[in-house]
């Protein structure tokens, strides 16, 4: 290398030195979510990676109450799970709270979640379906996939199946979202096909329908916010969605001539909880804290706050918590539910949207 | 038709044409007349708006007014401006512009193909005029391979390859070194003028310009202060500005006593006597300023002489103060009391601070009204 | 040699790492084999073969189309006087900006049934048709690719002198005969162009997972992106589909040498005269400003038009119904702790990333310029390449898998999870395409320049930063700011390495996307592009007012 490149090369590495060596002391100095510092002094930090709309709300009360600071890595659900394959040989982060348990079952047989049952916490009936047999994570709420949204300015009929949709009525006016690009509509079609199929039969059945279902029109958004604005612009006039984003639509828009946003849950709905699960490769003082930190979203003081961290979003979910009130616009549980289980359904996600990806879409 | 014998040159006429830089006017009102197969040498100082006029006659800038006419056609005037690709033309630039990315061959043979010739012909020609140009072996070579003198027969190769009726050259020999630029100089002058093309070149060297030239134009600050043979330029030399650019030895300050004839006046320069040729409205008691010609000084011993350079003499007196040996003789630096004299030639080189009387050659002086 | 330890750092290291992963999932937790050839098995099936023929048609025809149109404004904003050409360059910096998400989100309202132009009475089937596939793809690549073309184009331009073409003038070329021999006297520029925005259209997977959502036109980082971004993260696959990008990458490279052939053309010296602009008549100004308003229009048009049209209209950005035009979304973002934090840091580590990138980039373009394609240049030139052709996300894979290794904690580094390690991937993220865009003019850059100035007794930092220095400042500039406007809106690397706590605002805003908040995410991204913008504007205004009067002189015409 010539003198010159030499000379500069060390130039700009003595001044990347430089930044990097002010900025590195910088994140221990400097933190936003810690409420209160000196109770913090103690006890080392939780890394939260979370998906969930009220995760920063909750983080922060929390540190409030016990002093622990909790760094929110908050971001979408595909992103943290990358992230954390990323980090398989060294895990880095303390907590993962995310929609949809498939891919926690997932996390936690590849050995990396924790155990951990929570002493002090006081299920539902359906909240206890969906605690794992090892208790590799927990179920901390719930919503349901799919909610069926539809303009009932502009049609009157009303399905009660997911057979109805192959009819007549509904030929080229409904909708969905695109798995790959979807996180909770894996779930959903999994949930199709585990009510048509079973565990026994497997996809078969569901592929049946989705086939059907696309013959008779089906359009295929990428995601919730997609498949709602095709709805209001009319494209389409069923929607499926996720429970929480049709019911935050039908809270936000004021019914008018041309738009009335309604909600129906067909049989079967697919609970899809929000779940928490605890690090198995943290250091053991940090995994008490995270305990802490679970213990505190399943009593019903941490659910209080969830419920204020995204009301018109995510905050809308069915409690699974004994003593714990939804938010008042929330509809009534569907009373025609089923949980997934997700060590088997999670394994076939990658084969099931693949299939969706080259057959339906 | 492309393949026939080179076309006469064009007549190329110019006539008052102007160019303003904001402030600045780089051309002031210049007009001239150039005939068919005429080698016209544009003389002038840095500034002198020369290569202004030659970007502008090429079409590369243009006039804000006045008329170019290149043989039977105006290609700017004020409403018209033909592009530099259609006036039929070549140039030679000073630093050669040859394409990097091109070959010598692909370089010469530029014109030719912009004329769709077919690429036997093409071939054939650029071949040939690399031959006349010495550079035949060097035509898959790439510029920057070449020497600058290489490169400058390139431009040059390039330039005449289309047998253009109108050659331009700027200054193409002003970053060659002395022995090159000879060289060069002559291969400039002879190919020039086999095509037959007018030319146009531009250069701040009298001596470029004199050896070069069927007729001189000189500029100044935007203005053609003379156009003419370059025997008539040097001779009878139009302002101070052209004989100093010209070629002096030295100007020295007198006041006109008496004319001799309509051309000739003698000039007192202290108690000095000259002839010197004088403009017919120069009258006695003038003041005036003798622009010697190299060629006027002699130096003459002061022993071998009555004079000594007493009041009333012709012969100035003064001492040598450097002497330069230039192979057939030596240049010599002299101080008198009225100026200094430089290139004063003899075959005997005069030592440093050496006295010596000067005589004065009174054709080769011009005298001049002193500006005020 | 602290250059080479660098570049090996911050992106040899890393992006080996993730390809090993492909062979030996086991030495970073992927699996259990310590060698397999699965992954590759997995990944090369037919689809991956057509997928793999479609990214490279859409690569290079992107790439030729964004090389024509970047020479064409650099031309018409450096060489004619065509009324209102500085505003080009602002168009640039805002494309450059616009994300691609929201050039998409543009020509989907506008097309799509019952979209815009629907509801004005015109029919948007065929268009429609046309945009939701692969000339839809191309179209919205090529927008994000002509700021890089450009300024890689324009920074060489500036510095070519006006003789060359004079010298075709007079000798019987055209117009058109005088642009092209200066297209191909720029060519190291040109090719520099024409490289990176290929590599950047095949490692794509936004644009063509929006507007080709489901015409089935598959591209090669559709794999890529299954694997790494959805559940189960099979970061095997990836590695093995990375390889084949990466061969690609070889190709283009290979491309590039051939048609230089090692030759770089350096013009640039003290001796260049100034060029003079073109005088445009008033027809062909009309024509041009017309086609430039019509560049605009589709280029930056839709993209505003996406922006005002989810930001502005509360609910979900439809025309038809009651839906109110405010400004409620910017009110609610401006007071939103999501939004001012975010922004600070990012555009904090923006500028440091923008400054180091462009001093190492300068070295780097440098080696890439220097005279007879030296093999270690060579090898420099696919390092920085390749690390294009790889999804951000790839590269940020690997960045946890190169620095979280339990061995860095033995050393007690700690570097994951740091703003530092963000800072080294942002400046990886960055170096390529800055060093693309100053190695055009460094390989101008006549070396005669540096000797005169050490033979004038300077040494030969000094003599660099006095003479080489203020001659490519210009270019430097733009090269900051191309940079820091990259890196303030970063989105996969800030993803997977912002340090927990520390949000960027890419983050906050895609968080925001993701919950479906249009509104909130696009008017902070709106506000995030306008505060750049303002950065720009505002570091083109210093230099006119502050640089020294010779340091602007390169490149100006009379």
């Amino acid at each position: 290398m010539p003198k010159l490149t030499r000379v500069a090369a060390v130039a700009a590495a003595v001044i990347a030195a430089g930044a990097l060596a002010a900025c590195s002391s910088s994140p221990a100095s400097t933190t936003s979510h810690s409420g209160s510092t000196s109770k913090a002094s103690a006890s080392q930090p939780l890394n939260l990676y979370a998906a969930v709309g009220y995760d920063a709300t909750v983080a922060k009360a929390f540190t409030a109450k016990t002093g622990i600071k909790v760094n929110v890595d908050d971001d979408s659900t595909g992103p943290l799970l990358t992230k954390i394959t990323a980090e398989k040989n060294n895990p880095q982060w303390s907590l993962f709270w995310a929609d949809g348990d498939t891919a926690f079952s997932s996390l936690d047989q590849q050995g990396l979640l924790a155990s951990y049952q929570s002493s002090t916490v006081s299920y539902t009936s359906a909240g206890a379906a969906l605690v794992p047999a090892d208790h590799g994570y927990s179920p901390v709420a719930t919503t349901a996939m799919a909610a069926l949204i539809y303009n009932a300015a502009k049609v009157k009929a009303v399905p009660a199946t997911y057979q109805d949709l192959l009819t007549a009525p509904y030929k080229g006016k409904v909708g969905m979202n695109d798995p790959a690009q979807s996180g909770p509509t894996f779930p959903f079609i999994a949930g199709v096909m585990n009510q048509l199929g079973g565990e026994q039969n497997g996809v078969k059945a569901g592929e049946d329908f989705f086939t059907k279902l696309k013959s008779n029109g089906l359009h295929v958004f990428p995601t919730n916010g997609d498949t709602l604005h095709a709805l209001e612009t009319g494209q389409i006039d069923y929607g499926m969605i996720q429970s929480s984003a049709a019911i935050g639509e039908t809270i936000k828009v004021k019914p008018t001539a041309n738009f009335d946003p309604k909600i129906v849950y067909l049989p079967k709905s697919t609970l899809l909880p929000s779940v928490i699960a605890i690090d198995k490769g943290a250091p053991a003082a940090v995994q008490k804290e995270a305990q802490q930190f679970v213990d505190y979203v399943l009593s019903p003081e941490g659910q209080a706050v969830m419920l204020t961290g995204d009301p018109s979003g995510d905050s809308l979910f069915w409690p699974i918590i004994n003593g714990v009130t939804p938010l008042s616009q929330l509809p009534a549980f569907p009373s025609d539910f089923q949980t997934l289980d997700p060590k088997f359904w999670g394994p076939l996600e990658g084969q099931v949207n693949s299939w969706f990806d080259s057959n339906i879409k | 038709m492309n393949t026939t014998p080179a076309p006469a040159g064009h007549r190329l006429s110019v006539n008052a044409v102007e160019k303003r830089f904001g402030a600045l006017r780089a051309l002031d009102g210049v007009s001239f007349d150039v005939e068919p197969g005429t080698f016209l040498v544009l003389l002038g100082p840095s500034g002198s708006g020369k290569t202004t006029l030659l970007r502008g006659l090429a079409g590369i800038e243009r006039f804000d007014a006045g008329t170019v006419t290149i043989g039977p056609h105006v290609v700017s005037d004020a409403r018209r401006h033909v592009p530099a690709e259609k006036r039929g033309l070549a140039m030679v630039f000073q630093d050669y512009a040859l394409w990097p990315h091109l070959t010598v061959a692909e370089n010469v043979g530029y014109a030719l193909r912009r004329q769709k010739l077919d690429a036997r012909e093409v071939d054939r020609r650029t071949r040939e005029t690399l031959e006349r140009v010495n550079m035949a072996e060097k035509g898959a070579s790439y510029p920057q391979e070449l020497s600058g003198g290489q490169q400058q027969r390139v431009a040059l190769a390039r330039a005449i390859v289309a047998r253009p009726a109108l050659l331009l050259f700027d200054e193409p020999l002003s970053n060659l070194d002395a022995h090159l630029r000879e060289h060069l100089r002559v291969e400039i002058a002879t190919l020039t003028r086999e095509t037959g093309a007018t030319a146009v070149y531009i250069t701040h060297d009298q001596s470029e310009a004199f050896a070069l030239a069927d007729v001189v134009g000189v500029l100044n600050a935007g203005k053609l202060e003379q156009f003419g043979t370059p025997e008539s330029i040097y001779s009878t030399p139009a302002s101070p500005f052209v004989a100093r650019f010209t070629g002096l030895s030295g100007t020295l300050p007198g006041i006109l006593d008496r004319r001799v004839d309509d051309s000739t006046a003698l000039i007192r320069i202290g108690d000095h006597r000259i002839a010197a040729s004088a403009a017919a409205a120069l009258n006695p008691g003038a003041e005036v300023e003798v622009a010697i010609r190299p060629a006027a000084p002699r130096l003459v011993d002061p022993s071998a002489h009555h004079d000594r350079g007493q009041s009333g003499d012709t012969l100035l007196a003064g001492w040598v103060t450097d002497t330069a040996y230039r192979g057939r003789g030596y240049e010599h630096v002299v101080r008198t009391d009225h100026g200094e004299l430089t290139g004063v030639f003899d075959t005997r080189g005069w030592g440093r601070g050496a006295a010596c009387l000067i005589a004065i050659a009174p054709e080769a002086c011009i005298a001049f009204p002193r500006a005020a | 040699m602290a250059f080479w330890v660098l570049i090996i750092a911050i992106l040899v290291v890393p992006i080996l790492l993730f390809l090993i992963v492909a062979f030996s999932p086991a030495l970073l937790s992927q699996g259990t084999q310590w060698f397999t050839l699965d992954a590759f098995k997995q990944a090369l099936n037919s689809q991956l073969l057509v997928a793999f023929i479609d990214s490279t048609v859409v690569g290079i025809v992107t790439a030729a189309l964004s090389a024509a149109i970047g020479f064409w404004l650099a031309w018409t904003v450096q060489r004619t006087d065509l009324p209102g050409r500085r505003a080009l360059t602002g168009i640039v910096f805002a494309l450059l900006l616009a994300p691609s998400y929201l050039i998409a989100l543009g020509w989907e309202r506008l097309l799509e049934p019952n979209g815009v132009l629907q509801v004005l009475g015109i029919d948007a089937t065929w268009p429609r048709e046309v945009m939701y596939g692969p000339v839809g793809i191309v179209i919205v690549l090529t927008v994000k690719g002509i700021p890089f073309a450009y300024l890689a184009i324009s920074n060489t331009l500036r510095g070519l002198g006006r003789e060359f073409e004079d010298a075709v003038r007079v000798h019987g070329g055209g117009r058109l005969a005088s642009a092209r021999m200066v297209f191909t006297l720029l060519a190291p520029g040109v090719w520099a162009a024409l490289a990176i925005v290929f590599a950047e259209s095949v490692s794509d997977f936004g644009v063509a997972s929006t507007l080709a959502n489901d015409s089935h036109f598959l591209v090669a980082t559709y794999s890529l992106y299954m694997a790494v971004d959805s559940f189960p993260v099979q970061f095997p696959v990836a590695a093995a589909i990375s390889w084949i990008l990466l061969l690609l990458i070889v190709l283009a490279l290979f491309a590039q040498s051939r048609a230089l052939r090692g030759r770089s053309f350096r013009v640039l010296s003290g001796r260049s005269r100034p060029p003079a602009r073109e005088h445009l008549g008033p027809v062909r100004a009309t024509l041009m400003g017309l086609a430039f308003v019509v560049l605009a229009l589709l280029t930056l048009g839709v993209p505003t038009f996406g922006a005002v049209s989810a930001s502005l209209i509360d609910g979900l950005g439809s025309l038809a119904g009651s839906h109110q035009w405010d400004l409620s979304n910017y009110r609610r973002v401006l007071g939103s702790p999501d939004l001012g934090g975010p922004l600070v840091y990012s555009a904090w580590l923006a500028a440091v990333t923008a400054t180091i990138a462009t001093a190492l980039a300068t070295v780097c373009a440098r080696m890439l310029a220097a005279r007879g394609n030296t093999s270690a240049g060579r090898l420099l030139d696919f390092i920085l390449l390749g690390a294009v052709a790889l999804p951000g996300i790839v590269f940020a894979a690997g960045y946890i898998f190169a620095y979280n290794l339990p061995f860095w904690a033995a050393l007690r580094i700690h570097l994951y999870g740091t703003t530092a390690l963000l800072l080294f991937a942002y400046l990886a993220t960055g170096l390529p395409s800055t060093t693309r865009v100053l190695v055009g003019t460094l390989s101008q850059v006549q070396n005669s320049m540096l000797e005169a100035s050490r033979v004038h007794g300077r040494g030969a930092a000094k003599a660099w930063l006095t003479i080489v220095l203020p001659v490519i400042a210009r270019p430097l500039l733009t090269a900051w700011l191309l940079t820091f406007a990259a890196i303030l809106l970063e989105l996969p690397v800030s993803q997977l390495l912002a340090p927990p706590g520390k949000q960027p605002i890419s983050v906050g805003i895609e968080t925001a996307l993701g919950k479906y908040d249009f509104g909130g995410g696009t008017a902070m991204e709106v506000l995030a592009i306008l505060f750049a913008l303002a950065i720009v504007g505002a570091a083109f205004a210093a230099f006119r007012l502050l640089a020294p009067a010779g340091w602007r002189v390169i490149g100006r015409t009379r």
